[in-house]
């Protein structure tokens, strides 16, 4: 399983708004493909995945928080995907 | 990909993977937020670093880009110094000073990253200019991108290089966009490489996401340079997989097209057709050990906030400050000859190039060398020292002096004439970014032994664009030490001090006194750089000047004694920056007063940072501010009466002088 952060991105180091996730709860998402949309410095951006797997998410679009915020995972099996979603 | 052994295509692909790794590595953990600034990677590239440095050996030289991760690995860098470099640390490649953009390891022959874009490409030119000269059969490469190839000094450096035909690979990595710009609309031709049929030099276009392709292209071109065929331009077009730089949200490009970018894999060929076991796992593991040390690793300590931002002093005691006895005269035009000739017998590494100093280049005598500079300073050392040693250049200022500043970086000391400082801002990129930086951004892993000669000053009706001093324009640059002598016998011991010094030295001669005469010793000696000099000593006020205005204060002080029975004591600053404290903070500190002689516009200028050290030093002491005598607010006129106007004069130096002396006592040292 590998963490979903939002991420610095160039120089800017305030924090970092989730403006909406690209993929539903749950989705298989592939390495590099965009998941989600950040707003860093009034600009939109998206940002992949880092890896591919089965996408959970813990945080809701409108989120203001700073760099390196936790808000989902991925896992690389459907198994420890649906564990981690049942909160355990 | 016939023809290319397979062991050449193993070892390429371990390059690249290496590279791929750590730049997917660096994505990563810059997300985080604890690595410094930004950073640029390599994606999509990995092939044009790997062929073309598997071509090259340590003592081979290259120059590199913002982008520079890639060149690193191919020339061979640990990852562990580089990681600590990117975190900012001590234990960085350059001591945390340079960072991802200007990483250089010289010990692999690489001569930096360079975050100004076509900053490295004269650089080079110069590095294979030394390889040369020196005759040590090394070759230069300079790494850059297509934006580069619409600046200025991309076509200076590669005009310099085909005249010379020296042993340099310009690499143009054409990934389609400037920043946010695209090729397309940028570059006049639909091949960057078709540019060298304009510098009658072998150029081509390579398929940079093959590596063969890329390794064949390179070798021919490096063995081309090596054995004196001369230069050669590659253009390797690449996908630009990624931003710009990390975090990049592109928006030039659509969601589709950003991925369709990311799906260019070059290295995705070579790994079908080759095994490598596990040395992704290795480098992963690699990878592992250099973050966890470059985290762990001690910041710089902030008291070094300003270690080797400039040379140390040349090796052995300081010369004495005053000049040798003399028996003869001579003029200051004399003195900067003999101090450039003794210079050149004492060490084969010091070279001189500038436009005109031999004068008829490439004719043969009588008509080469008659010349002998557009002051005459440098007659007669072509015929002593050949063309090698003594080398006319092209009107190509930012060029030849990136090419000086390259050359003093691979082994050379060249002394470098400007010609008019008004012509520097041609150059100030090779100058301030390069020369005065590359000591401290590096950590300290190099040395630039280079002069940059200029004529300085007003008063001979030239106008606008041959009468700037700029000095306060060098002597606000950290990196470099500036002199500006008065007399003969200063002009000959600063300027032969500038060539053993190991740090970039500029060299301010001022036009007016070329032809002064003044005693002056014979044979080489050397004055001390940040050694101001009494030559009048008084009592009542400080005047201080250098260059022409010595003579204005000189005049002044005179004056003052025989008119007005005040005492002035008249100090020499010879050398701008940095700045003789003590001796200045000694003068007032006794005379309680001080006129500065500066013959540059008032605001930020020399007379300005004098007037503060001073008021720092001796606020107590002084019986009045400071005071400035400096040319007007606006370029050097052309019109006598109006540049007679705009100077600086004894005249007004005297009246400043006496509006102090009317203050009234020094406060005593207690206070009221």
């Amino acid at each position: 399983m590998i963490e979903v952060i939002l991420p610095k991105t160039g120089i800017y180091e305030g924090d970092v708004v989730l403006v909406e996730w690209l993929v539903e709860e749950g989705a298989r998402v592939s390495a590099g493909e965009p998941i989600f949309v950040i707003e860093s410095e009034k600009v939109e951006m998206d940002i992949e995945a880092e890896a591919g797997g089965w996408l959970h998410q813990e945080a809701e679009p409108g989120l203001e928080a700073p760099i390196g915020t936790r808000i989902g995972v991925i896992s690389p099996t459907e198994a420890e995907h649906r564990q981690i979603a049942a909160g355990r | 990909m016939s023809g290319i052994d397979r062991e050449v295509l193993e070892r390429g692909l371990r390059v690249m993977t290496r590279i791929r790794a750590f730049e997917d590595r660096v994505m990563r953990e810059f997300a985080k937020g604890d690595m410094p600034g930004f950073v640029h990677t390599y994606h999509g590239t990995e092939p044009v670093a790997a062929g073309v440095c598997a071509h090259l050996t340590d003592a081979d030289m290259i120059t590199s880009t913002h982008r520079g991760h890639g060149h690193c690995i191919a020339k061979g860098c640990d990852f562990g110094p580089m990681v600590a470099e990117l975190y900012g640390r001590e234990a960085g490649l350059c001591r945390g000073r340079g960072g991802s953009m200007h990483i250089a390891d010289f010990a692999r022959g690489i001569l930096g990253a360079n975050a100004i874009v076509g900053g490295g490409i004269s650089l080079a030119v110069g590095a294979a200019l030394a390889a040369r000269i020196l005759g040590d059969g090394r070759v230069a490469v300079s790494f850059f991108g297509d934006g580069a190839a619409n600046q200025g000094i991309f076509h200076e450096s590669l005009n310099l290089a085909a005249i010379w035909r020296l042993p340099v690979v310009f690499v143009c990595e054409n990934n389609g966009w400037a920043e946010s710009t695209p090729v397309s609309y940028s570059t006049s031709v639909a091949d960057i490489a078709e540019r060298a049929a304009a510098y009658d030099m072998a150029g081509m276009a390579v398929d940079g996401s093959d590596y063969a392709a890329v390794h064949e292209a390179a070798g021919r071109a490096v063995g081309r340079a090596r054995s004196g065929g001369g230069p050669t331009l590659i253009e390797a077009k690449v996908t630009r997989v990624r931003g710009h730089y990390v975090g990049d949200p592109e928006q030039y490009r659509s969601r589709e097209q950003r991925r369709a970018a990311r799906t260019a894999d070059p290295l995705a060929r070579l790994r079908d057709e080759i095994d490598i076991g596990d040395y992704e796992q290795q480098v992963a593991a690699e990878l592992d050990r250099a973050y966890e040390s470059a985290r762990a690793a001690p910041w710089p300590d902030p008291a070094q906030v300003e270690r080797f931002a400039r040379s140390d002093p040349p090796p052995g005691p300081e010369p004495a400050p005053d000049p040798p006895a003399a028996d003869r005269q001579g003029s200051y035009l004399l003195a900067v000859h003999e101090a450039i000739a003794e210079s050149m017998r004492r060490d084969p590494a010091v070279v001189i190039l500038g436009e005109d100093i031999a004068g008829g280049a490439g004719l043969g005598p009588p008509l080469e060398g008659a010349m002998g500079g557009t002051f005459g300073a440098t007659k007669g050392l072509i015929e002593e020292f050949g063309p090698d040693r003594v080398r006319d250049t092209p009107i190509s200022e930012a060029g030849f002096v990136g090419a000086g500043v390259g050359a003093a970086l691979a082994g050379l000391r060249p002394i470098i004439d400007v010609m008019w400082a008004s012509f520097a801002p041609y150059c100030f990129d090779q100058i301030f970014n390069q020369a005065a930086k590359m000591r401290y951004m590096f950590g300290g892993q190099t040395d630039v032994p280079v002069v940059l000669r200029m004529a300085v000053g007003a008063g001979l009706r030239a106008g606008g664009h041959h009468s700037d001093t700029l000095y306060s324009i060098f002597a606000g640059i950290p990196g470099l030490k500036v002199v500006a002598p008065a007399t003969p016998a200063d002009a000959k011991g600063l300027l032969a001090r500038a060539v053993a010094e190991d740090g970039p030295v500029v060299v301010l001669e001022h036009m007016s006194l070329y032809r002064a005469e003044g005693p002056l010793p014979e044979g080489h000696y050397e004055l001390p750089i940040g050694r101001a000099r009494v030559v009048e000593p008084g009592d009542d006020v400080t005047l201080i000047a250098a260059a022409a205005g010595v003579a204005m204060a000189l005049e002044a002080a005179e004056t003052l004694r025989s008119e007005h029975g005040v005492s002035a004591e008249v100090v020499d600053l010879r050398t701008l920056s940095p700045l003789d404290v003590d001796t200045l903070a000694d003068s007032v500190g006794r005379t309680g007063a001080a006129v500065v002689i500066d013959e540059s516009p008032p605001a930020c200028s020399v007379a300005s940072e004098v007037a503060a050290v001073v008021t720092e030093a001796v606020f107590d002491r002084l019986r009045a501010p400071v005071a400035r005598v400096t040319s007007a607010r606006s370029p050097v006129p052309f019109s006598p009466p109006l540049e007679d106007a705009h100077l600086p004069s004894a005249e007004r130096a005297v009246a400043a002088a006496l509006a102090l002396a009317a203050a009234g006592p020094a406060p005593s040292p207690g206070g009221a």
